[in-house]
């Protein structure tokens, strides 16, 4: 029988660990490409992820469907991952965003899904820029950087960056125009744009 | 009237995002094709965001077994606590006895605690906002209201909470969080029944912040002496960390 989301999470508050489990499968990619975003890290991002994941299990009573339960879940992944990147320096482009993961000995465990896209020259051009838009993005104040990966790469809608990071429309759209001028002042200086 | 170049930046950047009127779009196209400046400023943007769109990418990832096996773990855990909750519960309240007392910050805030409308350390703070004493809750020390906090503070977080809250589930979600995030002490303001004043210790802090981050019904939180006022406050919960 297929539950609504709704009906899942009454289940969870009164005990149901397994309806968890639907949850988990439905929003885990998703939850993971904006840790990865945040961390830049395979590893970090997975740790994340379950964190996350755990706390929104832990929490779920607190979910009382004010808001989407996605953009809930998602706060509690950009914060976990954002707490993660505070308390290790150590995050600092060494793996390009693009497609930045191999993980020969962890295969069943993550699968990449293959780019299309053929022209080698086309490849290796946008993993340039890519990896430039990416030191960039990680010289941007936290503020900044969430915004720019809920809204610009993850291209959540405006509404949902505004749940998710608990601020009104009109500070998403200024905080959006501040970020994208930064990142463009920096770029410019590297003359990628 | 005219806008001026600085006037038609935002406006660029919402033109992109497909966020204008019609008239706003018309204006903002006109105004691009007659000013270089502004063209020159759209393209940037417009390559940039084009740039940060295509690098989305779809992954696949596994996790609900690890997370399912941590989850499980930790409810044969509780289940197995709650099999000896009565053995575990005097044991427990006896350390605590123990512990309360013979601390020197512990004894003191008995002390103090005792002078003020003779509320013992005992005190708990219950679901409906009164003072009681509580035997199973002793762990903590609960101000009277009105009762100043101990000082040398580092750090303060200020957490709104919105029209639909009720300060008695912030209390108990608090209650529930003492042990975990390092709570000295609630307190309610005198002079306002919807200020509550919570300390902690200050390593604790990021982590109740990120507790109450998963609230919704709260609406921001100001870091330090950072004010801000909106109309729809309900609750204001000021944490003050010490060393």
């Amino acid at each position: 029988m297929q539950y609504s989301e709704e009906q899942l999470i009454k289940m969870i508050v009164e005990g149901d660990n397994e309806a968890f489990g639907v949850i988990i499968e439905k929003y885990q990619n998703k939850a993971y490409a904006i840790a990865l975003r945040i961390l830049q890290n395979h590893d970090d991002a997975l740790d994340a992820v379950q964190d996350s994941f755990i706390k929104a299990f832990r929490n779920m009573k607190q979910f009382n469907f004010q808001s989407s339960f996605n953009t809930w879940l998602y706060r509690i992944v950009t914060n976990t991952s954002l707490d993660l990147y505070r308390k290790n320096k150590k995050y600092i482009y060494d793996i390009p965003f693009d497609k930045p993961i191999t993980n020969e000995d962890d295969d069943d465990y993550y699968i990449q899904v293959e780019d299309e896209k053929s022209n080698i020259e086309a490849i290796v051009e946008k993993k340039d820029t890519v990896s430039l838009v990416n030191h960039a993005i990680s010289m941007l104040p936290d503020d900044f950087k969430e915004i720019v990966i809920l809204f610009d790469i993850e291209q959540l809608s405006l509404n949902e960056v505004s749940e998710i990071l608990k601020i009104p429309l009109g500070t998403v759209k200024s905080r959006l125009f501040r970020a994208r001028e930064k990142l463009a002042k920096i770029l410019k200086k590297e003359g990628t744009f | 009237m005219m806008r001026k170049c600085a006037g038609y930046k935002k406006l660029i950047h919402e033109y992109i995002d497909n966020d204008l009127c019609d008239s706003k779009r018309i204006e903002v196209e006109d105004h691009i094709d007659s000013c270089n400046e502004c063209k020159e400023y759209f393209n940037s943007i417009k390559n940039l965001v084009v740039s940060l769109n295509s690098m989305k990418t779809e992954y696949q990832i596994d996790i609900k077994a690890k997370v399912m096996s941590d989850i499980g773990k930790k409810t044969a855990r509780i289940i197995d606590f709650r099999k000896y909750y009565k053995y575990c519960a005097t044991v427990a309240c006896l350390a605590i006895a123990i512990t309360v007392f013979f601390t020197t910050g512990g004894f003191n805030r008995m002390l103090r605690t005792d002078s003020v409308n003779g509320l013992s350390a005992e005190t708990a703070l219950t679901g409906d906002g009164s003072y009681a004493s509580d035997a199973e809750l002793d762990r903590y020390y609960v101000a009277p209201k009105g009762q100043e906090m101990c000082s040398s503070v580092e750090e303060s977080v200020s957490v709104y909470y919105n029209s639909s809250s009720n300060i008695d589930t912030v209390i108990n979600d608090l209650n529930n969080a003492i042990d975990e995030y390092g709570i000295n002490c609630i307190s309610r303001s005198d002079d306002d029944i919807n200020v509550l004043k919570v300390e902690i210790e200050s390593i604790y802090i990021d982590k109740l912040v990120d507790h109450l981050s998963l609230v919704q019904d709260q609406i921001y939180m100001a870091r330090n002496n950072e004010v801000r006022s909106e109309a729809n406050v309900n609750i204001v919960m000021i944490i003050t960390c010490i060393e």
